[in-house]
């Protein structure tokens, strides 16, 4: 029970304050693997909006048209199930390499991780390493430090700014736009957002760095959700390694009880979120393996087999074999599968071409010489990079025509064909309200065909 | 060598609160805004709204300030959410007793 008058700091209000991490530099697989992955995705980001394909710049989310252009493919706002099904798609590919790799998105792909990795490396090339880092960091402002620090601010603004123009670039052609930038003459939203994503990108990667993953990322809270004991994580053999401490020269450390760990420490140096991996699984944790290629450089040197720190499943390090097709594994993959393949098809069935048909609704029909008319308004959209000519046609009651004025139309490379048309029931036709079809076919490509129900209302 | 981390019984930084208030009010606002604006045209809402009638190019406007429209209301949920768990429960008064 709560008492008033004993107050004791509730659970959750204590906190660890906050201290500056600085990771030391590693090497070894895992740190290759990480950088060429970072190098390919920065390499993707800065270079995909350069690319061109057919004349126009091969991946633009145009926001000022309301198009997408992915390629060869041209989305508009009517295919946004396709934006709702690539989420989808990236949310399930998420749980399913998480489940199999544990948090593989967050050491190898997070734009977190790949551009912090970025903003460290130009800190250390600035600053030097991590004891050089320190020791300034420890010192008087003279004026190496003044100088260091100014020219490590300078490089990471001026690549924030770069980061956050090419990020504009993905939603306005990106020629004009650094055109501009280069001239000082970036205008209006365009300028505005360039800063507002400079600005984050430098706030990320160069200040926030592992307290995003820590405290704003909620990946990082939900991810355990999708672990189970045969998912691979980041851990530390304690069977193997304790009793740590450091290993006399002339005495084989397996003889007086030691473990293989030397308490070096080199583990907890290199990791960026600033933890330490031999106290177990923890959240911050996001498996960047730094530990792991310290501790083989370590192993090998003291000619102990490598793998005190490894990639393993917890089902593994208690000697169980869990198959990698598990029940988890297998749904997430299935439902990954389906829905790709899904998507895929719609996309491949998808039409280039939309009708729309509102019935007036201010007459419901005329009584003329020659029949019955009524009056509906056609929308007809060429999501095509051509022009097309489209045939409109109408059916469901015998003796149903078109005026003639709007039997062939021809509308323009991603332009919408608004008219009203006609329908006219020749005399004898049947009475009451009667469900009827519009169809319109490409006269040259049969494949442009959409088809829109209404009604037709007759005395 | 690692050291122990500094522990203190003050409440989170205000610092951390703002943060996560921030950044978890941005995701939404930015889900809201494509969701909004893959349905309506801002060219469209723009004859209805005065507002929208910018000074550069009436849809990035749109789009800008139905941005900052969402944000606003999300940061506004997201801030009263963590203000309230931030702050200590008055206390008990039946704890007060005898």
């Amino acid at each position: 029970m709560r008492r008033a008058h004993a107050p004791a700091p509730a659970r959750g209000e204590t906190y660890a304050r906050h201290e500056k991490v600085y990771p030391r530099e590693v090497s070894g697989r895992f740190a290759r693997l990480r950088t060429l992955a970072v190098w390919g995705l920065l390499g993707i980001y800065y270079g995909l909006p350069w690319l061109q394909f057919h004349g126009r710049q091969a991946v633009l989310f145009d926001l000022p048209a309301r198009r997408f252009y992915v390629f060869g493919l041209v989305l508009w706002p009517q295919d946004f199930i396709f934006l709702t099904w690539l989420l989808v798609l990236a949310g399930l590919s998420l749980f399913f390499f998480t489940a199999v790799g544990g948090r593989l998105w967050c050491g190898y792909a997070c734009p977190q991780t790949v551009w912090t990795e970025l903003f460290v490396r130009i800190e250390r090339w600035v600053e030097g390493d991590r004891a050089r880092q320190m020791k300034r960091d420890r010192g008087p402002w003279n004026v190496d430090k003044w100088l260091r620090k100014g020219t490590k601010q300078a490089l990471w603004i001026l690549l924030a700014l770069w980061t956050g123009v090419t990020f504009v670039g993905f939603f306005a052609p990106i020629g004009p736009l650094v055109g501009g930038a280069l001239n000082g003459e970036l205008s209006g939203w365009a300028l505005f957002w360039s800063a507002f994503y400079a600005f984050a990108t430098y706030g990320n990667a160069g200040f926030l760095r592992e307290q995003v993953c820590k405290y704003m990322c909620p990946y990082a809270r939900f991810q355990s959700a999708m672990f189970d004991s045969g998912t691979l994580v980041i851990t530390y053999d304690r069977a193997r390694g304790e009793p740590r401490g450091p290993h006399a020269r002339e005495v084989d450390p397996r003889t007086i009880g030691q473990g293989d760990c030397i308490d070096c420490t080199l583990c907890v140096q290199v990791c960026p979120t600033g933890i330490d991996i031999r106290e177990g699984l923890q959240y911050e944790c996001i498996a960047c393996a730094a530990c792991i290629d310290a501790c083989d450089g370590v192993m090998d040197r003291i000619g102990r087999p490598r793998g005190l720190v490894r990639y393993a499943s917890l089902a593994a390090l208690e000697g169980r074999e869990l198959p990698v097709l598990r029940l988890r594994v297998l749904v997430y993959g299935g439902l990954l599968t389906l829905i790709a393949i899904a998507g895929l098809v719609a996309l491949s069935l998808r039409s280039n071409v939309g009708l729309d048909v509102i019935r007036d609704r201010n007459v419901l029909y005329r009584d003329t010489a020659s029949g019955i008319d009524n009056v509906y308004s056609l929308k007809l959209l060429n999501k095509d990079e051509r022009a097309h000519e489209f045939r409109i046609s109408v059916e469901g009651l015998p003796g149903l025509t078109l005026d003639e004025a709007s039997r062939v139309v021809r509308v323009g490379a991603g332009e919408v064909y608004s008219a009203p048309v006609r329908v006219i029931a020749l005399n004898g036709a049947p009475h009451g309200v009667r469900a009827i079809r519009f169809t319109i076919t490409g006269t040259d490509d049969p494949r442009l065909y959409a088809t829109s129900a209404s009604r037709f209302i007759a005395p | 060598m690692p050291t122990a981390p500094e522990v203190s019984s003050e409440p989170r930084p205000l610092g951390r609160d703002i943060g996560v208030a921030v950044w978890s009010s941005f995701l939404a606002a930015a889900l809201a805004t494509m969701c909004f604006f893959a349905t309506f045209d801002p060219n469209a809402l723009h004859d209805d709204a005065e507002i929208l009638r910018g000074a550069f190019s009436p849809r990035m406007t749109g789009y800008t300030l139905g941005f900052f429209f969402f944000w606003s209301f999300t940061l506004l949920a997201a801030g009263l959410t963590v203000y309230l768990l931030r702050g200590r429960m008055p206390p008990d008064p039946r704890a007060d007793g005898a």
